[in-house]
């Protein structure tokens, strides 16, 4: 499967806010942890009301979380 | 191998499949092999491969609720959804393919009807297998491909 070409920052984000756990982000924003860590290593794609929800977790903006690389 | 909640349910479910479906199979091509078959011997195996799989699946399901109750009480996501609607999708062209195989096979028995084989193929309760067949094998490539989508993560 080619990989994304969406990159994220969630790590980091996730490392900036408390060293938020990927549970703790599935919880806020209502997906299951195996969803977060698939979006955070690039096999997944988030529908776009769930990038929402995850920059909103986050309370930036969503090209801070989401960078399309074409 | 590190595996969720939903991934091991699927891959249990798959086995569990092969294993009753594909020995109800044997047991119809024994039969088949041995003379006509009897219908009601037929539909008995065939309740009985159904009760099985049902109390596999029941079993599976309970087991891995026990071992991991956060993850079976968390409800399915886009990304199980997006999984489940490319899995449907695999099952339902091997399904329809089977079909086609399968009507186009009966149409050719009933050309070749004077033949010993195809008065045996032609019998009610072997007609229905080969349908059944094509059912059960959409079925696996559906439980397959979403097994596959967990493993690789969408």
């Amino acid at each position: 499967m080619a990989q994304s070409t969406i990159r994220n920052n969630i790590r980091q984000l996730r490392f900036h806010h408390g060293e938020m756990t990927q549970q703790a982000l599935a919880d806020l924003v209502g997906v299951t942890r195996q969803t977060v860590i698939a979006i955070e290593a690039g096999r997944y794609s988030p529908s776009l009301e769930l990038g929402f929800r995850i920059a909103a977790a986050f309370a930036v903006p969503l090209e801070q979380v989401f960078q399309y690389v074409p | 191998m590190n595996m969720s909640y939903r991934e091991k349910i699927v891959w249990c479910s798959l086995i569990a499949t092969l294993f009753v479906f594909g020995g109800y199979f044997m047991n119809i091509v024994r039969m088949a092999m041995a003379g006509p078959l009897d219908a009601s011997h037929v539909l008995g195996l065939f309740i009985g491969a159904v009760v099985v799989q049902t109390l596999l699946l029941i079993g599976i399901g309970i087991v891995f609720a026990i071992d991991s109750p956060q993850a079976a009480d968390q409800p399915s996501d886009e990304r199980d959804a997006a999984i489940n609607l490319r899995a449907y999708r695999w099952g339902y062209l091997v399904l329809l393919i089977g079909i086609v195989i399968s009507i186009t096979g009966i149409v050719g028995l009933h050309v070749l009807s004077a033949t010993p084989f195809a008065r045996t193929a032609l019998q009610p309760a072997m007609l229905v297998q080969p349908l059944l067949f094509w059912v059960v094998l959409a079925e696996g490539i559906r439980m397959l491909s979403q097994a596959i989508g967990y493993r690789r993560g969408a």
